[in-house]
């Protein structure tokens, strides 16, 4: 035969139990386990028939076949050609990436690797191993076909069953490859129903423009209104990305009474973008912006949106639309931005609210010969200007030394200094806009102080505790009467464990917290080994001021010599968890403030509660009591019911309530919410809706955003 | 009865001048620099690795579904080690609450002012964990 | 072909060996010393071979009835080579069995297995590992596809592969006398 070209074709190993060669039909029998490999084919079956010559093989009994990293393909029997390429599988079976699954009765595989499945069906759910029972869904066709070249599945008369039963028919129907990274295509429909807007059915549809930017395109029907449309765009830039989200609708506005006003093009806009000069170095905008003040909460959208927030984030229900630069180094961060804010209050008239333009800092850590302590300074600046209101411009320069040593017996010593010089010039107006008057007068300001903490710790086998006490003594300059600016940016006054040792009680910088105090604390904290020891956490604190003056009003807890009491505790104790923060008045020992926060969860319970408690301590303000549970309880590994309600005790309303039903397994998951909404805003009633959540892994999540 | 000054710890004293890394957000920067001034200057073997994140919910809703008190939730996750061994990993979160004025810029400063506080009282806390864990790791036994 | 062994077809046995001994009363001969068998295109070759004929009527023996072959055992045919510890050749059921370390080589494609079966009338042999307390040995086999293959061509077995040596002289001619 010469020297016959290198066989073009694998060799062809073999493995058996018995090999029995049927001399007369041509044909070989490879029986008992067998395994037989050619070049990157692996296939495994209970009995292989094999001609060598032309190369065909029929592989029967729970026949497995691996083709290089391919998942595997699982079938009843297989006939395959030479290459073990192209070939028909009877009770076919295979995996695709992400846990997607395919079978069929009959699968027929191309050349090029298309498969072709007859009375086939696809799930991402597991399979009995017997085959037996149904998954919780599957796509059931009497035609499916992997595309490898548009990396897409086709079916033809499909159904789409739940846990056996068929639910919806459709005569082709198409998804993505899942081992396929992005696809255009229809995403699931999002369905919800409402008393304002009825049932609604949103079909979006995912155009995948590039690789890097893709635009969902998702009309939404309603029963009781217009039908509107929404858009949502991304794209990612080489060293940045931007994103869009809008809708519009051609509609009146509606309430609980029924339509109003003029039929017109109502809108909203969101979109932002964020781009890197250099890894630390960045500028981005947000955009906010809507037709109506009612238009987000009466479609359904949040009113503090994801997209466009920047590096501000504005108080719920107001939007805004920024431009900012900001930057970090090794020992310095500066951001500098322009805000424009928009109220979706109806009453709020939007010229009363700044323009907050330029607002910025600039922190730096100042190089400082170490055994000196730290030295660092900050820039600030904020403008608000109000085309019915109040001007308000501030500049800031300040220094702030520190050095904290560690003095014999382990006594935690820090003293430091603080020096700031604040600009201002602000402009005063009537109530009617006319400008009465204006001011501009520079301040000088400087603290000295220390902060003392001498904690003890002591270790045991079940634990260790700490007995933290800790004062802090401070004397800052006084405060000329024309030197007081107005209050924009110290309006929350208010002390806990936290910002009682703060430097900067105030909060801000127009308010400054004068004159000699002493603040005092005292921590114990507990951290035990096991869960079933509780932790525990408990701190007492005061301020004793020194000089009989007293630069805070009511409901900050400082309005006269001696604070109030500080009190917090916390213990975690098994599945039981409760954290308490409380403000005793310091004369009636009165509640003045508490904040609790607790978790329970044992079994198959989890709950969750948040509680506030304010009291009205200066004429004019209220008592604020509201209570937030949440409780769920999982019924079986896979079905879980919750609750959760919100209440204001003041007014006895329940603004929020939510009832939930959950299903999750390892390929789907539905939520079936119930919430009702009771909030006083214009004429809209209180809202009652029931939402469906519905994703079924690989094909998509069907959502409501 | 079995307790000693907590950062009386002979390794503690080793830790001033610590290095910190962290990312570049605004409150990794805060958290940096309270860590820091916590620690207090000088020159040390030691390396900390730092990465924060808040989280904000809403505590108080009123009527008209203003806002009117946030919960802030600070957490770290912090690694202490000294010339490549690792002495310490764990994680540590400190809650705030403050109440939220209505006008925008007043929310932006009293926001500003919680992450800085609660990155200050954070550094605390973790600086009582380091000495804990350099006590142990000094093998100093709980008389 | 592969798998299966060429029948020797019903021609003249002929047998040659360094030595014979011959036991007329167990109507058996032996013989020993690279035994080589001959029978049409079919060759058995061994250290050892025992041959067991019919009772023949007066005088010499009847037909063969089975032969025994052991030691380096080797059965040839036109298309494969196939060598074993220990043969044995059922003459009226046209079955041959090899036993011991099978070692199966067509061409270049080789089969190795614990025992052979080979039912020369239908042409369907069978090829079995072991199972047994030395533990299973299972068969193993390679086969190199023909590149230029279709449907119904004549086939071609390779040849361009080493082929197994066989030991001994190889079976000498008849000298008659």
């Amino acid at each position: 035969v010469g020297d016959a070209a290198p066989d073009a074709r694998e060799p062809v190993y073999l493995e058996a139990g018995v090999l029995i060669d049927d001399r007369d039909n041509q044909r070989l029998f490879a029986r008992e386990n067998v395994r037989m490999q050619s070049g990157e084919r692996t296939l495994f079956a209970d009995e292989i028939e094999y001609n060598p010559q032309t190369g065909r093989v029929i592989a029967r009994g729970n026949v497995r076949l691996f083709q290089g990293d391919e998942p595997a393909t699982l079938a009843e029997s297989i006939e395959l050609d030479s290459e073990m390429s192209e070939g028909v599988a009877y009770g076919f079976a295979t995996l695709l990436e992400n846990d997607g699954k395919a079978a069929a009765s009959v699968a027929v595989r191309r050349a090029d690797g298309s498969l072709e499945m007859t009375r086939g069906y696809y799930t991402a759910c597991d399979l009995c191993e017997d085959g037996s029972g149904s998954p919780t869904w599957r796509l059931r066709a009497s035609r499916v076909t992997r595309d490898l070249d548009d990396q897409m599945i086709y079916y033809r008369n499909v159904r789409l069953e739940i846990l056996g039963a068929p639910i919806l028919y459709a005569p082709i129907f198409a998804h993505a490859d899942p081992s396929t990274p992005r696809r255009s295509g229809f995403l699931i429909p999002s369905v919800d129903f409402s008393n304002r807007l009825g049932f609604s059915y949103k079909q979006p549809y995912l155009w995948v423009i590039s690789p890097h930017s893709d635009l969902v395109v998702a009309p939404r029907y309603m029963s009781e209104v217009n039908p509107s449309l929404e858009l949502q765009y991304r794209r990612r830039f080489y060293s940045g990305e931007f994103a869009f989200s809008g809708s519009a609708t051609y509609e009146q506005e509606f309430d609980e009474d029924g339509f109003f006003g003029a039929e017109e093009l109502r809108w909203h806009t969101f979109a932002e973008g964020r781009f890197n000069f250099t890894p630390r170095w960045r500028w981005g905008f947000g955009v906010q912006a809507t037709s109506g003040d009612l238009y987000l909460r009466r479609y359904d959208f949040s009113e503090s949106p994801d997209i466009g927030r920047g590096i501000y984030e504005m108080p719920n229900r107001n939007l805004a639309s920024q431009i900012y630069l900001q930057g970090q180094g090794q020992n310095y961060y500066s951001d500098i931005a322009a805000i424009r804010v928009t109220s979706l209050f109806e009453g709020q008239n939007d010229d009363a609210l700044p323009h907050i333009a330029p607002i910025g800092q600039l922190l730096t850590d100042l190089p400082f010969p170490d055994w000196a302590g730290l030295l660092e300074s900050e820039l600030s600046t904020a403008n608000l200007v109000r085309e019915d209101g109040d001007d308000y411009l501030r500049a800031s320069a300040g220094l702030r030394w520190n050095r904290s040593t560690i003095l014999p017996l382990g006594v935690r010593f820090e003293p430091y200094a603080i020096g700031r010089i604040d600009a201002y010039a602000v402009t005063e107006t009537d109530g009617a806009g006319v400008e009465t008057g204006s001011r501009n007068f520079t301040r000088a300001l400087g603290a000295v102080g220390t902060d003392i903490s001498w904690p003890f710790a002591r270790m045991d086998s079940w634990g260790q505790t700490i007995i933290a006490p800790r004062v802090h003594l401070v004397s800052a300059t006084g405060v000329d009467d024309g030197e007081r600016p107005p209050n924009e940016d110290s309006q929350i006054v208010d002390i806990d464990s936290v910002s009682l040792f703060s430097r900067n009680r105030a909060g801000g910088y127009d308010l400054w917290e004068n004159g000699q105090r002493a603040d005092v604390g005292m921590l114990l904290e507990l951290d035990t080994v096991s869960e079933w020891l509780p932790d525990a956490e408990v701190f007492a604190g005061r301020s004793y001021r020194l000089d009989n003056e007293v630069p805070f009003g009511a409901g900050t807890g400082l309005d006269n010599e001696n604070s109030d009491w500080v009190a917090e505790f916390g213990i975690d104790l098994a599945g039981f968890s409760i954290d308490s923060r409380n403000r005793f008045d310091s004369e009636s020992g009165r509640l003045n403030r508490s904040d609790v926060r607790g978790t329970f969860s044992a079994w198959r319970v989890g709950s969750a509660l948040r509680y506030t408690k304010l009291t009205a301590e200066a004429p004019g303000q209220n008592d604020d009591e509201e209570i937030a549970a949440s409780v769920s309880f999982e019924l079986t590994d896979r079905w879980s019911v919750g609750a959760a309600a919100r209440r204001d005790l003041d007014t006895d309303e329940t603004r929020t309530a939510q009832a939930s039903l959950s299903y999750e397994d390892e390929c789907t998951r539905l939520d079936i919410i119930y919430e009702r909404e009771n909030y006083n805003i214009g004429n809209l009633g209180p809202r009652t809706s029931v939402r469906f959540q519905l994703t079924l892994f690989t094909l998509g999540a069907l959502q409501d955003d | 009865c079995g307790f000693q000054p907590l950062y009386g710890t002979p390794g503690y004293s080793q830790i001033a001048g610590v290095e910190i890394d962290t990312g570049s957000s605004r409150l990794d920067y805060l958290v940096a620099d309270a860590l820091e001034e916590e620690f207090g200057a000088g020159r040390s073997p030691y390396r900390l690795t730092v990465n924060s994140s808040s989280r904000e919910s809403a505590v108080g809703v009123a009527a008209n579904a203003a806002v009117t008190r946030y919960e802030l939730s600070v957490s770290v996750r912090y690694s202490l080690e000294r010339n490549g061994q690792v002495i310490v990993t764990d994680s540590a979160r400190e809650i705030l609450y403050f109440p939220a004025p209505s006008n925008p810029y007043g929310l932006i400063a009293a926001r500003r002012t919680a992450e800085e506080q609660a990155a200050a009282a954070l550094a605390r806390r973790v600086s009582r964990a380091v000495a804990l864990a350099l006590r142990e790791e000094a093998g100093e036994p709980g008389s | 072909q592969v798998g299966a062994l060429g029948s020797p077809g019903d021609g003249p046995l002929d047998i040659s060996a360094n030595d014979l001994e011959v036991f007329d009363q167990e109507n058996r001969v032996v013989y020993s010393g690279d035994v080589n068998a001959i029978r049409g295109t079919a060759r058995l070759r061994a250290d050892r071979i025992e041959v067991f004929f019919e009772p023949g009527g007066g005088t010499g023996f009847g037909a063969v009835q089975r032969m025994r072959a052991t030691g380096d055992v080797f059965y040839v045919t036109a298309t494969e080579i196939a060598r074993a510890d220990e043969g044995l050749y059922e003459i009226a059921d046209e079955r041959i069995v090899l036993i011991g370390d099978v070692v199966l080589t067509q061409g270049c494609n080789v089969s190795t297995g614990q025992r052979l079966t080979a039912n020369l009338a239908t042409g369907v042999s069978e090829l079995a590992g072991a199972t047994g307390e030395a533990g299973e040995t299972r068969v193993r086999s390679v086969f190199f596809p023909d590149s230029e293959e279709e449907e119904g061509a004549e086939p071609v077995v390779r040849e361009d592969c080493p082929v197994p040596e066989i030991p001994g002289d190889g079976p000498q001619p008849f000298e008659e006398g």
